[in-house]
Formats: structure tokens, sequence, C-alpha cells
């Protein structure tokens, strides 16, 4: 007699613990679905981050969604909440790292230092960034090593984008005879660097005497051109100047030494040499 | 059949209403702060993206994103709150917000490191955009100053984005802020040379470059050493900022010219021989 109606009671909770749990399901994956859609339409939008940000979402709620249910069945969940308390705070210790670099990539993509097919540096490390990914960015060295860094070190330290600017500057040091006439090798070297059509001719060429070095009268050419045709011109740029250069009779020196022979009657060098030889006959 | 009949007569009935009446009255207060909570969210979403898009330097795209920010971290409150209504312990709910939080605490801790040299930057401007620079060993002018980073474009235009944190922590020097700047250069002088003579071609060469300035000091120049090969005076010009690498470049070429029509020779590096 009495029996039942507790069971009836105990029945419903049961069933309303497990409407709670669907319903709580079913919206954590329709929330999580709206979130990552919602940052897909963000600026800078990325979808693994979305993803990212979205699970999260999801998880939080499906955990709402089992702590609600269990609170219908007359659970007492204060405990349960402490231990994920600790738990999280734990986690978060054991993680800092991983943490700071997810953090890190947060911030990448949002800031966008570099994109995809960037020539960066990163933490002294020059490459082709493949991907950026949520705890490290991927990049391929041009001649095919791959590099993984942590996002952390990307957005904490200095990042050298090669690209983004889109125009580049390409310098460039050519040792002169010190018996050459610099005004005509300044113009040799400007005149050469300008036929090519890559360079700009807004700013023109550059040349000036950066260094009266050892042996060399050293200028340095600097050319204005796109990003995409910096690497080519570097390459190409040495070849004409040399034969230009070379129709104009200017040198490019070997290293020079002024040797001075003396001859000496007595030294302590003289000295030695004879010892030497004295031990070596001996 | 009839025992059934007996949990479902009127007045069980109304003692089963009466038992679940509060209940069903605290549910419905919930629903009720969650519409009105959602509702205020989505409005102050509005509200911020308006004022945001009014804000000169955020495109519409950003404040988009800013309002919708808000609106989620409102809703969130609201859920909290119409969670904790309708009897369920949102304990738990705001533990788990809580280690949330802490995680997300450690995980920014340099990003915040970042906007606390940032506002340091802000304050105290040891450079400004456009100074010429040497910033956590990377030389370039400022480009923009922001919460997390300083940008530097190189001379010959690399992007190099630098953290706040590495700015404010390094050493910096400022190429720019003083106004006025000196040239030194180093010239080897042949040992048979005038050195007088020497001394008087770097001055008047200097001093006829329309950049060097007369203050605060005119053009010096003096022995620094006696090198292996080459007695080394150094020249030393005052000029703009701006002007630095063009009177070095200029004067190292007229130097050397210079020299050549007043038998003044610049040595290569010699060394003696020893005939035994």
């Amino acid at each position: 007699m009495t029996v039942a109606p507790t069971i009836m009671s105990k029945a419903l909770v049961f069933v309303l613990a497990f409407l709670v749990l669907v319903s709580g399901r079913w919206l954590a994956n329709h929330i999580g679905r709206n979130v990552e859609n919602l940052l897909n339409k963000a600026p800078n939008a990325d979808p693994t981050l979305s993803r990212f940000f979205a699970s999260i979402a999801k998880f939080v709620l499906l955990f709402a969604a089992i702590m609600g249910a269990l609170a219908v069945l007359g659970v007492n969940t204060s405990g349960i909440s402490g231990m994920v308390l600790g738990f999280g705070a734990a986690l978060a210790f054991i993680l800092k790292d991983a943490l700071s670099d997810v953090a890190a990539g947060v911030m990448l993509m949002i800031f966008r230092p570099y994109n995809v097919g960037d020539e960066v540096e990163i933490a002294g490390i020059k490459g082709v960034v493949q991907s950026i990914e949520i705890l490290a960015t991927r990049m391929k060295t041009r001649n095919n090593i791959e590099i993984i860094v942590g996002n952390g070190k990307a957005w904490g330290g200095v990042i050298r984008n090669h690209t983004t600017m889109g125009k580049r500057r390409l310098d460039k040091v050519f040792g002169m005879s010190y018996d050459a006439d610099i005004d005509l090798a300044i113009q040799v070297l400007t005149t050469t660097a300008a036929k090519d059509p890559r360079v700009y001719q807004d700013p023109p060429p550059w040349a000036k005497v950066v260094k009266l070095n050892d042996s060399s009268v050293d200028i340095e050419l600097r050319v204005w051109c796109d990003y995409n045709d910096h690497r080519a011109i570097k390459m190409d740029i040495s070849q004409p100047i040399k034969q230009a250069l070379d129709a104009a009779g200017i040198g490019i020196p070997y290293p020079h030494e002024v040797v001075i022979k003396q001859q000496v009657k007595s030294s302590k060098a003289r000295d030695r040499l004879k010892r030497l030889a004295a031990l070596r006959n001996a | 059949m009839e025992k059934v009949s007996e949990y479902i007569t009127p007045e069980k009935l109304t003692g089963y209403w009466e038992a679940l009446l509060p209940t069903v009255i605290n549910i419905a207060i919930g629903l009720a702060i969650l519409i009105i909570g959602m509702w205020f969210a989505k409005r102050i979403g509005n509200i911020v993206k308006k004022n945001a898009s009014k804000a000169p330097n955020i495109d519409e795209t950003l404040a988009n994103f800013l309002g919708s920010i808000a609106k989620y971290a409102l809703t969130v409150v609201v859920v909290v709150a119409a969670v904790t209504k309708m009897g369920i312990e949102a304990s738990s709910l705001v533990a788990m917000l809580g280690a949330a939080t802490l995680a997300i605490g450690l995980a920014l801790q340099g990003t915040l490191g970042n906007v606390a040299a940032g506002v340091m930057l802000m304050l105290f401007r040891p450079y400004k955009i456009g100074d010429y620079v040497s910033v956590a060993g990377e030389e370039g002018v400022v480009h923009d100053i922001n919460i997390f980073t300083t940008v530097l474009t190189t001379i010959d235009n690399i992007k190099v984005i630098i953290a706040n944190g590495e700015a404010w922590g390094s050493t910096i020097q400022n190429f720019t802020s003083m106004g006025v700047r000196r040239v030194d250069v180093d010239y080897g002088i042949h040992y048979d040379d005038d050195i007088d003579k020497a001394i008087k071609i770097m001055k008047d060469v200097s001093a006829a470059h329309p950049a060097v300035l007369s203050k605060p000091d005119g053009p010096w120049a003096k022995v620094v050493k006696l090198n292996d090969s080459s007695v080394d005076i150094q020249n030393r010009v005052w000029c703009k900022a701006d002007d630095y690498w063009d009177v070095m470049f200029d004067l190292n070429k007229s130097i050397k010219e210079a020299f050549d029509k007043n038998g003044i020779t610049i040595p290569y590096p010699h060394q003696v021989e020893i005939d035994g």
C-alpha cells in the first residue's frame, strides 16, 4: 500500500532525470554547433579554433546536464563539485605550458602575425608556415625540414615575417678594387640592377660606400622589389654585375697582403731558427 | 486495477499538485529568468556592437564579434541564475566555471604579462611610432604599438612582431629620440703618411658635407689606435638622426677620394717575412 506511491514518485524522478540528461545533451550539441557557426563568422575566423571552442562549450554544457540530472535524482552534488574544482585546478597546473600554448594559438589565430604560406622566422628559425594549429605552428624550411614550434614561443617572443609587407629591399655588398673609380663602380651597379625588369624603378637602385675594408672598397647595392621576386633576384643579380664590372674594367680584388722581406743578420727569430736546425741535425 | 484508481482520486490528485506546486512555480520563475535574461543579453550584445562599430579603429566584423562575446558571457550568467532558481544545485556548475577560470588564467599568464608591459610602454613611451629603435635585439622603425605587441619594420622591409613583455623586459635603444647622433668611423692610414695632413683632410671633408652639424661639436678626428698595418684615425661628426647613414656612407666615399688626391694611402694588411 505505501510502497507503490514511493516507487511511482521514484520512477517519476528517474524519468525526469533522464529527460534532463537527454534534453541537456541535445542543447549541448545544438549550442556547440551554434558556437562553431558563430565563430566561423568572426573576423580572422579559423575552422580549427571554432571547433576547439565549440567542443569546449559542448563539454561544459554536457557536464552541466549530467550534474542537473544527478541533482534531480537527489544526489548531493556539492561533493562532486568540490572534486571537480580540485581536479580542474590540478589539471590546469599540470597542463600550464600546454595551456599557454593553446592561449598563444588563440592569439595567433585572432591577430594573425603570420598566415599559412608566409616566410617567417620564429624563435630564430626560418621557414614557410605550413599550418597554425592550436598547440604549435608547423613550418617547412626551403630545404624541406619540418619545424614545429610551440605557439607560446611564437606569440611570447619575436616573430619576423618576410612576406607580409609585400615589398622588400634586397641588400648586397660588392667589394671593389681600391684603384677603381668609385663613381663609375656605383653607376655600373645601379644601372645593371635597374636592367632587371623585376627591380622597381621607384625607389631606384641605390649604392653607396659602406666600408673601406682591408682589401676592397665595399659598396652596398640596395634595390626594392616584390617579395615574390626577392629570392630569385638575390640569386640572379651577381652574375650580370660581375660581367658589367669586368666590361667597365673594375676589379674585384683578392685579399691583399703586403709582404716585407727582411734580411736580418741576427735577431731572436733568426737565432731560434738556427737553434732548431742544430737540434734537427743532432 | 482498483489499486491504481485509489491513487488518482480527486483528493489524492490535489495532494500531489500541492506537493508539486512550489517546484512548478520555481521552474516557471526559472524559465522567466531565462527568457528575460536572454532578451537582455541580446539587447546588451547589440548595444556593445553598435558602440564598438562607432569607434574609429574597429571594423564591422570585429564589432560583431565583440557584441556576440558580450551576449554569450551574459547568457552564461543568466543560465546559471535560472538553473539555480529551478532548484538544481548550481555549485557544481560554478565550481567548473571556477576551474575553467583558473585554467584560462594560467594559460593567459604570458599574454597578460604582455598586456601589462604594453600598458607600461604606452605610459612611459620609450619609443613612439616612426622611431628607429633596437628592441629585443631587433632593429627597425616602429610601425605599431598595440596592447600585446610592438611591430617594427626593418630597413629591408621585414615585419618584426615583438611581444611587449619581451620589449619592455629588454634593453631598448632609441636612435631617433635624442634628435642628433654622432657618426664614428675609423679610417686607417699608412704608417709613413703625415697624420696631421690626414686629420686635416678628414675634418675639411666632413665639414663640407651639408648634413654635418657644427653643434654640439664640429668634426673631430684623432688617432685612436696604432693598428697592425695602419694608423687608425677616428672621425666623429654630428648630424640629425635621420641623416646618420647617408652621412656615414657619403663621408666614406669623399674621404677615400680626398686621401687619393692628397697622397694619403689606405694600406693593405702588411706582413714582414724574415729571411733566415
